[in-house]
C-alpha cells in the first residue's frame, strides 16, 4: 500500500513516511491532512477560546538563548506581577466573556509550589468559573525542584488548588537543538515525565513545537514522534499547536526566517501524523491571521484564544493581535461555522 | 503523482473550469465569480498553479528595485490615498532634480537595477522635469530600468502641456522609459470609483492611455485594488476590460492585485486586513481568468511575507523587489519593515521549492542568477 492510499485509508504512518511528505506539493498534501481532518472532526465547524495569558513575571533562571521576553534579553524591565494585579487582569477577561486564564512565568529563582498554589487559589477563590490552563511543564519541574518537593507532589497539590490543565508547551523535543536554543530548560526526557505525571493525577495538557530554530526535516518529525508516543500512552494532549519561532530580539537573531509555505507543510503533516489528537491549533500570533485562516483547509481545526495581552510574542515585535469578532468573521469568511469553545473544546456559542 | 493534474477536484464548478482551462478555453465572467468566492481553495489552486506552470515552470521572478515618489503634492486628493497633500500643507514636498539625481546615485551603489517612479499630479512640474528627470537617471547607470509614470500622471502631463498623450509618451520614450506601472487603474466600475477616487481620471480613460502606449511599444502593468467597496462583480468587471483590451494590444505585461489599507485614508477597508482565502481567491481566479496577461505579481510589503510567499502556489510568478523607499505604502501603516533584501527574496522562491531568477521589469534577466 503507498503512503496515499495510508492516509485515505485512515491508517497510521512512519516517521519516514512523515519526512517524505514535506516534499509532497501543497495541494495534495493540504487535501490529504483535510480529509484525515474530516475523519476525526466531520463537519465544517471552527472553534475559538476567549482566553488571556498572564505573563506574570520575566524573571529566568533559564535565559534561553531563543526567548526575548525574559529579563536578561534586556528588552523588558524585571517585573512580577502581584496577586491583585493577576486577579484585575482576570476580572478585564471575565468581563469580556472569556473563560480561560494562562498563568505563564519565568522560571523565578524565588517561586516555590506556595506562589504557585497562592495564585491558583485567589483566582478561583475570587472567579470559581474560570478555567485555569496554566504554567507549562518546564514550571512544574523549577517550582518542584525549589520546593524541595516531588514533581508529583507539584502537581497534585496545584490540582487541589484548582488548576484545570498544563499547556505543554514543548518547544521542541530534540535535545540536539534544545542544546543551543534553550540549553538550561528541561530536556525532552524531562518533559516526557512531566505529561506522564499529569496523567496520572488525572490532568490533561496540550502539546506545541517551536520550529525554525534550526531544526531538520527529519527533527521535526522526531518531535512529533516523542509527542505520539506519549499521547499513545496517556491521552491528555486536547491539541498540538505548531507555532513558528520568531528570532528578532533573541539571542538567535541570525536564525533563516521560516516561511508561510514551511507552516503551512507541518500543519498538514502534523495532522496526519498525530492521529491521535483530535485538535490541530492554527497560530495566528505567530503566523498572522492569513495564514491561520489557510490553515483551516490544511487541517487545522481550531482558531485557538482570542489571547488578551499576550507578551512574550510580542517581545519579539510581532504586532499580530485579534478579537472575537475578527476571530468569527475569518473562520465564516472560510466557509466554516465558527463556535466559541470552553477548554475542553466543548460549545458555548454558536454564531452562525 | 496524477496523470491528471485535475483528478483530485471534485467541486463541480471547478472541475468544468479546469477542463477550459486544460484546452486552453478562456473561462467566462460566471467562471470568474465562482471562483472569487469558493472556499475550495487548494482545487482552485491546482487550477491556477497549472496555468503557472504551463506559462513560468518553477520560475519566479524578483528585482533589485527603488521607488521613487518625487512629489506627494497632488491635486485630486482621493480618498483613497494617505500619501497625497495640498501645497503648503505639513509634509508636502517635490524633490528637485538634483536630489532625484543624488538619491538615484547613491541607491544604484548599493545594486539597484530598476526604479519605479510614481508621484502626485502637481501643478508646478512641467514635461521638462520630467524629461530631464528621465535622462539624468540613464545617465547615472545606462542599462537601469525605469517604470515610469501611471496613465493618470500621462494624461494630466498632456492637459497641463497641451500636447498629446502620444507625444509626451514619445518623449519619455526618448529619454529613457521602459515600461509603465499599473497604478491609477484602481476599480474601473464608475459607481465605486466615485467614492474611492471621484477626481481621478476614468477607467475608460485609464484604458485609452494604456492602449495608447501599448501601441508605441511600451509594455505595462495592470493593477485592482481591492478590500475596500468593492463587490466580486466589479472585480470581475475590472478584470473584462484589461482581458478585452489585452486581445487588441498585448501590451500588459503584468497584472499586481493591490490589498487596501485604511489607514489614515478616507475609504474604510472592508477588513483591517484581507483574509488569507480572499488573496488567493483573488490571486488564482486572475491567473485563470486573464489567460493572456504574461505576469501575476504579489507585493510582499502590501500582502505580508508569509502570504506572498504562499500566492507562488496560486498563480503568482513575481515577488516584485526589494522596494527600497516605498514611500506610498508606509503611508498607511502596512506592517513589513523594510526587510526585502535580495537574499530574502531567494529564500523565498527557494523555499516554495522554485527557481529565483532576478529580471528587470521587461524580465530581462540580470546577475548570474
Amino acid at each position: 500500500m503507498n503512503l496515499k492510499e495510508k492516509i485515505y485509508q485512515g491508517k497510521r504512518i512512519k516517521s519516514e513516511e512523515a519526512v517524505q511528505l514535506f516534499s509532497w506539493n501543497i495541494f495534495e498534501l493540504g487535501m490529504a491532512a483535510d480529509f484525515r481532518r474530516g475523519l476525526v472532526l466531520p463537519g465544517d465547524k471552527v472553534g475559538f477560546i476567549v482566553d488571556r495569558i498572564i505573563n506574570f513575571t520575566n524573571i529566568c533562571e533559564a535565559s534561553c538563548a531563543f526567548c526575548a521576553f525574559h529579563a536578561r534579553a534586556g528588552r523588558i524591565e524585571p517585573y512580577e506581577l502581584t496577586i491583585d494585579e493577576i486577579l484585575s487582569k482576570v476580572e478585564e477577561l471575565v468581563q469580556i466573556g472569556g473563560t480561560q486564564v494562562m498563568l505563564q512565568g519565568g522560571l523565578h529563582p524565588r517561586h516555590t509550589i506556595d506562589t504557585y498554589t497562592d495564585m491558583v487559589k485567589a483566582i478561583k477563590d475570587n472567579f470559581p468559573s474560570v478555567y485555569l490552563h496554566s504554567f507549562s511543564p518546564a514550571e512544574l519541574i523549577h517550582v518542584s525542584r525549589k520546593s524541595g518537593i516531588t514533581l508529583d507532589e507539584t502537581i497534585k497539590q496545584l490540582k487541589e488548588a484548582g488548576l484545570g490543565s498544563v499547556p505543554g508547551a514543548s518547544d521542541i523535543l530534540v535535545d540536539r537543538v534544545r542544546g543551543y536554543a534553550c540549553p538550561k530548560k528541561i530536556s525532552s526526557a524531562e518533559w516526557q515525565e512531566v505529561m506522564y505525571s499529569l496523567s496520572l493525577h488525572g490532568l490533561k495538557s496540550s502539546a506545541t513545537m517551536t520550529f525554525g530554530m534550526g531544526e531538520t526535516v527529519e527533527e521535526r518529525v522526531e518531535h512529533l514522534k516523542v509527542i505520539r508516543d506519549v499521547q499513545d500512552r496517556t491521552g491528555i494532549m486536547r491539541a498540538f499547536i505548531p507555532w513558528s519561532f520568531s528570532p528578532f530580539n533573541t539571542d538567535m537573531e541570525d536564525m533563516a526566517l521560516s516561511t508561510g509555505i514551511d507552516y503551512l507543510k507541518i500543519i498538514a503533516v502534523s495532522r496526519i501524523f498525530l492521529d491521535n489528537i483530535v485538535h490541530i491549533q492554527a497560530g495566528w500570533l505567530t503566523e498572522g491571521l492569513k495564514m491561520a485562516q489557510i490553515a483551516l483547509k490544511m487541517g487545522a481545526s481550531d482558531m485557538g484564544g482570542v489571547l488578551m495581552e499576550e507578551a512574550v510574542i510580542k517581545a519579539t515585535g510581532m504586532e499580530n493581535r485579534t478579537n472575537m469578532a475578527e476571530l468569527i468573521d475569518i473562520i465564516k469568511n472560510a466557509g466554516k461555522i465558527p463556535f466559541q469553545r470552553d477548554s475542553d473544546y466543548r460549545e458555548v456559542k454558536t454564531f452562525s | 503523482m496524477n496523470h491528471n493534474p485535475f483528478d483530485l477536484i471534485k467541486n463541480k464548478n471547478l472541475k468544468a473550469i479546469a477542463e477550459k482551462v486544460y484546452e486552453d478555453i478562456p473561462v467566462d465572467e460566471k467562471d470568474a465569480l465562482f471562483m472569487l468566492t469558493t472556499t475550495d481553495i487548494l482545487e482552485l489552486g491546482l487550477i491556477a498553479h497549472f496555468v503557472r506552470k504551463r506559462l513560468h515552470g518553477d520560475i519566479a521572478y524578483y528585482s533589485l528595485n527603488m521607488n521613487l515618489n518625487y512629489t506627494n503634492v497632488c491635486e485630486l486628493r482621493c480618498p483613497l490615498c494617505a500619501f497625497s497633500r495640498s501645497e503648503g500643507d505639513e509634509g508636502a514636498y517635490t524633490m528637485t532634480l538634483d536630489e532625484i539625481e543624488k538619491r538615484i546615485r547613491d541607491m544604484v551603489l548599493s545594486g539597484i537595477e530598476e526604479v519605479h517612479i510614481v508621484g502626485g499630479l502637481n501643478p508646478k512640474l512641467k514635461i521638462d522635469y520630467f524629461e530631464e528627470m528621465l535622462k539624468r537617471i540613464k545617465s547615472i547607470k545606462q542599462d537601469i530600468f525605469i517604470v515610469a509614470f501611471t496613465a493618470v500622471e500621462y494624461d494630466y502631463f498632456a492637459r497641463i502641456n497641451n500636447m498629446t498623450v502620444e507625444e509626451v509618451l514619445t518623449r519619455m520614450k526618448d529619454a529613457g522609459l521602459g515600461a509603465l506601472p499599473g497604478g491609477g487603474s484602481e476599480i474601473f466600475e464608475p459607481e465605486i470609483r466615485r467614492v474611492i477616487a471621484p477626481k481621478k481620471i476614468s477607467g475608460e480613460r485609464w484604458l485609452q492611455v494604456m492602449k495608447i502606449a501599448h501601441g508605441l511599444g511600451l509594455k505595462t502593468n495592470a493593477t485592482l485594488l481591492y478590500n475596500h467597496i468593492e463587490k466580486p462583480r466589479d472585480i470581475v468587471h475590472h478584470l473584462l476590460q484589461v482581458r478585452k483590451l489585452q486581445e487588441e494590444t498585448g501590451g500588459f505585461k503584468t497584472f499586481v492585485p493591490l490589498p487596501y489599507h485604511d489607514a489614515g485614508r478616507g475609504v474604510t477597508a472592508k477588513r483591517g486586513q484581507s483574509t488569507g482565502f480572499d488573496d488567493i481567491r483573488l490571486f488564482a481566479a486572475i491567473r485563470i481568468f486573464l489567460y493572456n496577461v504574461p505576469h501575476i505579481k504579489a507585493l510582499w510589503m502590501y500582502l505580508g511575507e508569509k502570504m506572498a510567499q504562499t500566492l507562488l502556489y496560486f498563480g503568482v510568478d513575481d515577488l516584485g523587489g526589494t522596494y527600497h523607499h516605498e514611500k506610498v505604502v508606509h503611508s498607511a501603516g502596512a506592517a513589513t519593515p523594510d526587510m526585502g533584501s535580495e537574499l530574502r527574496l531567494k529564500q523565498l522562491i527557494e523555499n516554495a521549492g522554485m527557481k529565483a531568477v532576478r529580471a528587470v521589469a521587461s524580465y530581462e534577466m540580470r546577475g548570474n542568477s
